[in-house]
């Protein structure tokens, strides 16, 4: 176990570091000569064949899967099965020494009743699982085009090889690794790998050692978002980079889920009671003077009588209920059990990025004639009358709208969408600009059209401004040169500003007001860009002259003296302050969490500063301190809230881990890597957290499998995330998390009550066999008929119990404490067994005893009659009121008791089900909605009514009709269970710490 | 581990609970079962004294003796019967007393109620001739011709009548029964061919007299009435039947049936039969 967690963390190290890569170090033409391939001609199809061979396909290799057969097995063997199985094999046998000993055949067909529940309820389970992990479809994608034979040709992108060249446009997923040959502005997306949620340029240098860092290296699953390219592939399949998280992610194991470990807790807990008891009074037996055959058919019956059958059945459909609940409500779950431990979870580390903000980015602030505007594009229509007049904003508006690359995605369809819904290409800052402006002006391309762009200098992340020069449309014959950037950058290239219409020096004073706008804007977490204009004097720059950018290779020589044109001395005109801000219900969600008692912390790759904006936005930190402080805070016990520089956490140990854990209840940590998001995965399960972890990236995958429960995003998660999880958010919205958490709790509750409910009949299935043996009275309860309550009417009332609304507000209470709260207590136990089921036996025992004596045998007769009962041998036994019976009338007469104990049970049941509603809430507050619930009662009413009465059925159940005055005798005991627990549970909501509470409230 | 769990020394804990603990769920199951079975108690006790004295509530056709429409058909008995389980009555010398012991008690007990004084007002049954079927005889086991005594099943409100179903005519003109025409008849065969020819020279002792093909049972000791005051006051009929020639040391299986117009035989049913098994040993 140690020893593979430690590989696990190797495993995860190696990731950043050692890869094997040297194909960015080499020439270009060395990578041709290695694959045998050249640029123009590409593979041959031979060749390509021969390396599919031989590589296999270029696709991740499913999570290694159990295989069906094997999973058949689990549910045929496992858990209460395999008991059931010794049942069956102890009654074959029993059925055989029988038959060779005695010609008494009493059971001949419990065996093979035993061994279809088994198999039906097996398959059932299985069934059940199977169907709910085949909700996850693969997400394919469709073509890669790859050069072979000299011709460019649309492949599918499974049939790539080692040495193909590709060739990537803007909006293709990359499909395999390879090494860049030629690019044109590429920019890719890694933030399913990194997490960086910024585009990263790439070209044909190689700049860095780390592949990751390298700019000729594009990898398998990360996007085009700009640019085109041509590169070679490198590497394929589960070689690729991703494909190796996939298969670190597949490696890491974990324990089993927390209602798993409460089922398996449930099981050994019935089976040693089973077992013990099944001894015990074996063993009495024989005291007794029974013989061994008779001791074995005794603990057998035993067994039968104490195992629910139908109980695994019913946990797995009340989790299906939910999982399909779920469904509706865009939780796609995909692990059965994940539902309960979602309910016990007591920290969620959530990613910031596309779950908890929208992850679009969106223009939040102005900032111009030294005023700090707060933008929101829906209440922007009030707004704009006083921004029309402003000289400044006209000339801001205008360089926010030229100086930028992004455009709508140009169909009809898209253009009459609301702005925000869109379809955008370009740079996230530049669509979140253009559609504020879209919003505000009403009509970009119009005003593009009308001041066309001359030239333009692209934005890179060596100089970190972009310009462009326009000629205008407003009868200025001089060139206008718009420029966009980083504030300080911008701000060196300018010497004026232009304040309520007039350019003034841009001297000290303002540059104390633009300093202190700035940095309210970054404190508020908000990515700031600066504009700036210029027009370009006409004597120098007249129509016709040839501005020179193209040729700038901003990589080789990035310095804007080599312009033909000025880019100093320009206005500045303001700021623009963007982010990605929160989703609108999340602030509300987090509430919830915090009175949940669920603690919520925030993992990011992102800057501290946004980090903590987009924490304090949500409410997952409440301190208001700067976050300079709370970045302090880290090593401060008695602080409440810190954020965390994955830099910090880099240089913590163990035990400082465990602290920071321990002692801050609001915690932000940024600048993660992948390795450290899993180690406080780890770090908080040591603490015996149940731990929930959102992410969409790759990277995102291994603390995702680690966490107790992983949940994936459905619309921007990775597809190795989505596989990684056991439940994916449909509309990637943190909501949806907390209607997980309240459903994941109530199944919690209702499967207690389920079970209550289920055990509940266990005694009076129980007590006739003790009563049997030991005042050897005629059997008053058959095996047949125990089956018939636990597979026929006390399955649906206990899945009924599923579709019960919670007592109090669950959302307003701390989660489960996993190690003290079970789903099985010795309380919920002595509850189930020795009072509710007591009462039922005590009707079972009336209703028998009165039959009985109606037909002859008063119960003074009864006691130590059981051996002349049972023997064949016997056929004029006599009864009470001197008549004799035959062997086959008395039989009948005991069928016909078994019946009525049957019925008594159905019929009590009623109220047990009416009690089980609620642990604490009187039944009258409870109340009857439950229609489910109300039909179930109906149901099992009509079964028993049907089992009683149907002819064939009844004979192969081995019932009878019974007189329809007996269906009214066990109704005392139904109105004392009724009043009993009403009682009870009065007594717990008076006296809270009674004795009444302490050892049956459960 | 285990031990650990079922007592923990440490905090004086057995399977959980400390003693106080443990002393207040014992107080409080207590009252609980005390309340249960005072419940119970006095749901039996109002039924009790609902129940009738002398004849059940449901009996004959409504009771459980008649069901899924098989007919409602008395079973006959057999003794000496000592043992619950085994139908076995093995003959051998110095063997002999448990049986004749236990024929013996039972006509004890049977004519023993003819002391009750609402008897005298009931029928009493005597077979005024029982030839080798005498206490003094011990029932013929000593001489190795055993009288086994056979009768019929009590039913409340059962009357037999004479004749034979239509089915069991075959059966019936084989057995050769010639009894009065207004009683009933039983015939003992073995189970099997081999069984009977093991058990050739039968006599069936009724109160009408000795007969070596069947014996008979009056009509007019039926239908069964019940008891009066929970008393017996009644005598079900019986037959000796002596087997006088039975092959010895070979386990025989005997079964005797009754004959009547409305009495349905079946062998799987155990409806209008007795089966024993007897063994002669030198």
């Amino acid at each position: 176990m140690f020893r593979e967690k430690l590989k696990t963390r190797k495993h995860l190290e190696a990731l950043k570091h050692e890869i094997d890569l040297d194909e960015h170090k080499v020439s270009i033409n060395e990578v041709y000569r290695r694959y045998g391939t050249s640029p123009a001609m590409g593979l041959s199809d031979e060749r390509a064949a021969v390396l599919l061979e031989r590589d296999g396909p270029n696709d991740l290799t499913p999570m290694r899967k159990i295989p069906e057969i094997v999973r058949l097995a689990k549910n045929m063997f496992g858990g209460f099965a395999i008991l059931l199985w010794i049942g069956a094999f102890l009654c074959f046998t029993a059925h055989f020494l029988e038959f060779y000993t005695l010609d008494d055949l009493q059971y001949d067909n419990v065996w093979i009743a035993l061994a279809s529940v088994i198999i039906i309820t097996g398959f059932f389970s299985y069934y059940q699982q199977a169907k709910s992990s085949k909700i996850m479809e693969s997400f394919k994608y469709l073509q890669a085009c790859v050069v072979r034979h000299g011709r460019s040709r649309n492949i599918n992108p499974e049939k790539i090889v080692i040495g193909d060249i590709l060739e990537i446009r803007r909006g293709d997923r990359i499909p395999a690794d390879i090494r860049i040959i030629r690019a044109h502005g590429l920019k890719v997306d890694n933030s399913s790998l990194t997490g960086e949620s910024e585009p990263q340029a790439r070209g044909i240098e190689y700049t860095n050692d780390d592949p990751l860092e390298t700019r000729n290296l594009a990898f398998f699953g990360t996007f085009a978002v700009e640019g085109s390219c041509i590169g070679v592939v490198i590497r394929t399949g589960d070689k690729t980079f991703i494909g190796r998280i996939a298969n670190l992610t597949a490696g890491i194991e974990r324990g089993n889920t927390p209602i798993a470990i409460e089922i398996n807790h449930f099981i050994r807990i019935i089976t040693i009671i089973a077992i013990v008891v099944g001894l015990l009074f074996c063993i009495c037996s024989l005291f007794l003077g029974y013989t061994y055959i008779e001791a074995v058919v005794f603990l057998i019956s035993i067994i039968v009588a104490q195992v629910p059958e139908g109980l695994l059945a019913t946990v797995t459909v009340c989790l299906t209920l939910t999982a399909q609940r779920m469904a509706r409500k865009n939780c796609l779950v995909k692990n059965l059990e994940a539902i309960e431990t979602l309910g016990s979870t007591t920290v969620i580390c959530a990613d910031k990025t596309g779950t908890l903000t929208q992850n679009q980015m969106t223009v939040a602030h102005f900032w111009f004639d030294n005023h700090i505007i707060a933008s929101d594009i829906d209440a922007f229509q009030s707004q704009s009358n006083y921004l029309k007049f402003s000289h400044c904003w006209n000339a801001l508006g205008r360089c926010a709208m030229l100086c930028n690359t992004a455009i709508f995605k140009d169909d009809s369809l898209n253009l009459s969408k609301p702005i925000v819904h869109r379809q955008c290409e370009g740079d996230a800052s530049e669509i979140a600009i253009l559609k504020c402006m879209e919003a505000i002006t009403g009509n970009v391309a119009l005003f593009r059209s009308k001041n066309p762009k001359i030239c333009e200098v692209q934005f890179a992340s060596s100089n970190r401004y972009q310009l462009s020069i326009h000629s205008t449309g407003d009868h200025d014959e001089r060139y206008l040169l718009v420029m966009k950037g980083a504030p300080e950058k911008i701000l060196k290239n300018c010497s004026t500003i232009y304040v309520d219409g007039c350019e003034i020096e841009f001297n000290t004073y303002w540059k104390k007001q633009y300093e202190k706008a700035f940095n309210e804007l970054s404190n508020l977490g908000e990515r700031v860009l600066a504009f700036a204009d210029y027009r370009l004097p006409l004597n120098k720059y007249p129509r016709d002259y040839q501005f020179d950018c193209d040729t700038i290779n901003f990589h080789v020589n990035p310095y804007y003296e080599n312009f033909n044109f000025p880019t100093t001395g320009l206005r500045f005109l303001g700021l623009i302050s963007l982010i990605d801000p929160p989703r609108v219900n999340v602030a509300e969600a987090v509430r919830k969490c915090r009175s949940a008692g669920i603690r919520l912390l925030m993992v990011t790759g992102d800057h501290p500063l946004t980090a903590a904006a987009i924490a304090r936005a949500t409410g997952i930190i409440t301190d208001h301190n700067s976050t300079d402080v709370l970045l302090k805070n880290a090593y401060d016990n008695n602080a409440r809230s810190c954020v965390i520089h994955g830099n910090t956490l880099k240089t913590m140990n163990k035990q400082q881990l465990d602290n920071l854990i321990k002692y801050h209840q609001e915690i932000v940590f940024a600048r993660t890597s992948p390795q450290q998001k899993l180690i406080i995965v780890e770090t908080c399960q040591r603490l015996g957290e149940i731990v929930a972890v959102t992410g969409d990236g790759v990277n995102d995958a291994p603390a995702l499998k680690k966490a107790d429960i992983g949940i994936a995003m459905g619309i921007t998660g990775s597809d190795v995330s989505k596989q990684a999880s056991d439940i994916i958010l449909l509309d990637d919205n943190f909501a949806s998390i907390i209607t997980g958490i309240e459903e994941g709790r109530l199944i919690f509750d209702n499967l207690k009550k389920s079970i209550c409910y289920t055990l509940s009949s266990k005694i009076p299935e129980l007590a006739p066999f003790l009563f049997y043996m030991i005042f050897q009275i005629p059997l008053p309860l058959g095996t047949i008929a125990i089956l018939c309550i636990d597979l026929g009417t006390d399955m649906l009332p206990a899945i009924s119990l599923a579709y019960e609304r919670a007592e109090s507000d669950i959302m307003k209470r701390p989660p489960r404490d996993a190690k003290r709260e079970h789903l099985a207590t010795d309380r919920l136990i002595s509850m189930s067994y020795g009072q509710l089921g007591m009462i039922q036996a005590g009707g079972g025992f009336f209703v028998y005893t009165v039959v009985m004596a109606e037909n002859g045998f008063l119960p003074s007769r009864l006691f130590g009659l059981r051996k002349s009962w049972d023997s064949r041998s016997i056929n004029d036994l006599e009864d009470s009121y001197g008549q004799e019976w035959t062997y086959y009338q008395r039989k009948a007469l005991e069928d016909t008791c078994h019946t009525a104990f049957f019925v008594t049970v159905v019929i009590v049941q009623w109220t047990v089900l009416l009690c089980c509603k609620s642990r604490r809430n009187s039944l009258f507050r409870q109340g009857m909605a439950n229609q489910v619930l109300n039909m179930s009662i109906v149901f099992e009413t009509v079964l028993a009514i049907l089992i009683s009465y149907t002819p064939y059925i009844n004979r192969g159940l081995m019932m009878y009709p019974l007189k329809l005055h007996w269906w009214f005798l066990p109704l005392p005991f139904t109105l004392l269970v009724l009043i009993y627990d009403e009682w009870r549970k009065w007594m717990i909501r008076k006296f809270p710490g009674s004795i009444i509470d302490q050892e049956t409230s459960y | 581990m285990i031990a650990d769990a079922v007592y923990d020394s440490k905090r004086k804990e057995f399977l959980g609970r400390d003693s106080t603990r443990w002393g207040k769920l014992a107080i409080f199951y207590f009252f609980f079962y005390f309340g249960l079975a005072g419940f119970f108690s006095t749901l039996v006790f109002v039924f009790m004294r609902l129940v009738p004295l002398d004849r059940p509530r449901y009996h004959g056709d409504a009771s459980c003796m008649q069901a899924r429409g098989k007919p409602l058909a008395p079973g006959l008995g057999f003794r000496p019967q000592i043992d619950a389980v085994d139908n076995t009555i093995s003959v051998e010398k110095n063997q002999i007393d448990r049986y004749v012991k236990s024929l013996h008690q039972y006509l004890l007990v049977y004519y023993w109620k003819y002391d009750i004084d609402r008897f005298n007002q009931t029928k009493k049954f005597t077979i005024s001739d029982p030839g080798d079927c005498t206490p003094q005889n011990q029932y013929g086991f000593a001489s190795g011709k055993p009288c086994i005594l056979v009768k019929i099943n009590k039913i409340i409100g059962f009357e037999p009548k004479p004749g034979y179903m239509p089915e069991d005519e075959e059966a019936y003109q084989n057995a050769g029964c010639r009894p009065n025409p207004n009683a009933i008849s039983i015939h003992c065969t073995g189970e099997s061919a081999a069984d009977t020819a093991n058990i050739q020279n039968i006599t069936y002792i009724s109160e009408n007299g000795h007969d070596k093909n069947c014996g008979s049972l009056d009509t007019k000791w039926f239908p069964y009435q019940g008891k009066i005051d929970r008393q017996d006051v009644y005598q079900a009929p019986y037959i000796w039947v002596q087997f006088n020639d039975v092959k010895p040391n070979v386990p025989i299986k005997v079964i005797c049936r009754i004959y009547a117009e409305n009495i349905n035989y079946n062998k799987l049913g155990y409806r209008a039969l007795t089966q024993f098994e007897l063994i002669i040993k030198n």
